[in-house]
């Protein structure tokens, strides 16, 4: 918890970046390679100064047990969402393998809140199958995620379109609360128009009943991701990527936050951030102290942003969209390992665990 | 001025104009690198007939920075005043909505007032619906 308000991140990664996962020659321009080499720039700039692992630490394939001990040593984080990445086309196991996912509800079932994945481009029923069998070995799935695109061939599907709601129909039968759909960011030489957020309309609609979330709420066109979350009550914005503006751009990011605030309301932000390529701790700090300038009150006649919608934004949102019972959950992780150890060594250097676990000196 | 006299000044802007921001084509309003405010600046050596870009791109781990950089350099092909054009990619140099043209800028906004007017969005929309 940060300053007693519960921090649930909507959005953690553990990456396999060995090289030995990078699919040669992908796409048109190495695509595989591409994303890794800009998943490095990302962590070396978008991190405060100095605030970096080495590439021996960094291009390999982060463990479940390096995700658990960054969030929960090393930042006020309280649960953390994980997604199995089913990017096929990009790496030999995905990018994050759904066997990840099963470890972390093993060791840690009250601290992970985990997604399956599927490539729905691949076969509507083959993304259905594959669905399934994820959700049999791990009923506590809460959410899918899917990307909008592949490569090799190109691909790529609508959320709005009929051909894929028997999907969304399988994972609202199957119980899950959410789908989360990677937008925003076009990953590599590919058709842009699956990447614009004017299909997740169509899809909320259709299906009132399961909830829609919008993965990177934004950088230069979060305006149109405001707009996206401004019609449905069941459509949110993961602010992964757009709370690393908060390092490298502060006063973008606070413009972003009066667009969401203005247009969508506190209620329709979830706190995430990718990590560990960017660590938690400093983007959290830095979001509990924003304050909204008058400059950007007076353009979105909105109120200053009170420790209330913080508390929406860092958690409240997010348990409310899986019907979690947030003081039940915190009753379960009171005494576990990571709460003893906070409590006996208080929060843990940034990195070090990942630098202990990686053999290098901190 | 190139060696043959030609406005060289002109043909850069030109070339540039005709290179447009991924996202942007994303997001229904293609922009040019230029309205985007992307290109930092750039060098001519008259002698070598080599022009140096310095560029950056909206987020520093943009997945499109090479494709934007062999656009680049396709634009400059048919100009003879330049034989080669390197771009220099500063994707530590933070990218912000200050750095677009002004025309960039209000063509963004009109194409956003657009959009809302078209599909008749009002703020936290949501709220009425959840309400029924």
């Amino acid at each position: 918890m940060i300053h007693d308000v519960p921090v649930i991140n909507g959005i953690v990664h553990a990456w396999n970046f060995d090289p030995s996962n990078v699919i040669e020659g992908a796409g048109t321009w190495n695509e595989s390679q591409r994303l890794v080499d800009d998943a490095v720039a990302w962590h070396r700039n978008w991190n405060p100064p100095g605030l970096q692992v080495p590439m021996s630490a960094y291009l390999t394939d982060f463990s479940p047990e390096l995700i658990a001990r960054t969030m929960f040593l090393e930042s006020d984080t309280d649960l953390a969402v994980h997604h199995h990445l089913a990017l096929y086309t990009w790496f030999k196991d995905g990018l994050v393998r759904h066997e990840k996912n099963v470890e972390m509800m093993q060791r840690w079932p009250d601290r992970f809140i985990t997604y399956a994945g599927v490539d729905p481009t691949a076969g509507v029923p083959q993304a259905i199958e594959s669905l399934k069998r994820q959700v049999d070995e791990l009923p506590r799935t809460v959410g899918l995620k899917v990307y909008p695109a592949q490569i090799d061939p190109l691909r790529w599907f609508r959320m709005d379109d009929e051909e894929i709601f028997p999907l969304w129909e399988a994972v609202r039968d199957l119980g899950l609360k959410v789908v989360a759909v990677h937008k925003a960011m076009p990953m590599g030489a590919v058709p842009m128009g699956p990447y614009k957020v004017d299909d997740v309309d169509g899809a909320a609609n259709a299906f009132p009943e399961l909830n829609w979330e919008i993965v990177h709420g934004g950088t230069a066109f979060a305006e149109e991701t405001a707009y996206a979350i401004a019609r449905y009550p069941n459509v949110f914005t993961n602010f992964e990527v757009t709370s690393a503006l908060l390092t490298a751009a502060p006063g973008w990011f606070e413009e972003i936050v009066a667009q969401f605030l203005f247009w969508g309301g506190a209620e329709k932000m979830l706190w995430g951030d990718g990590a560990p390529f960017v660590h938690p701790q400093p983007l959290l700090e830095k979001f509990w102290r924003l304050e909204i300038r008058d400059e950007l009150l007076a353009k979105y006649n909105i109120p200053q942003i009170t420790r209330e919608d913080k508390a929406k934004i860092l958690g409240g949102n997010y348990a409310r969209m899986i019907g979690l019972d947030v003081d039940a959950a915190l009753a379960k992780i009171a005494d576990d390992e990571f709460s003893q150890q906070r409590r006996e060594r208080g929060l843990a250097e940034p990195y070090s665990n990942w630098l202990e676990l990686a053999g290098q000196p901190a | 001025m190139t060696p043959a006299g030609v406005d060289l000044d002109e043909q850069v802007q030109a070339a540039l104009a005709g290179v447009y921001d991924p996202c942007s084509v994303a997001c229904s309003t293609p922009l040019s690198i230029v309205e985007m405010g992307l290109v930092l600046g750039w060098e001519y050596d008259a002698e070598t007939r080599v022009l140096q870009l310095d560029m950056t791109v909206t987020s520093p781990g943009c997945f499109m920075v090479r494709n934007i950089i062999e656009a680049v350099e396709r634009r400059f092909e048919p100009l003879e005043a330049v034989k080669r054009v390197v771009v220099r990619m500063h994707n530590d140099r933070v990218w912000t909505p200050a750095m677009m043209s002004d025309s960039g800028r209000e063509t963004l906004a009109v194409r956003r007032r657009e959009a809302v007017a078209r599909i008749g969005l009002e703020p936290q929309q949501w709220r009425e619906r959840a309400a029924c």
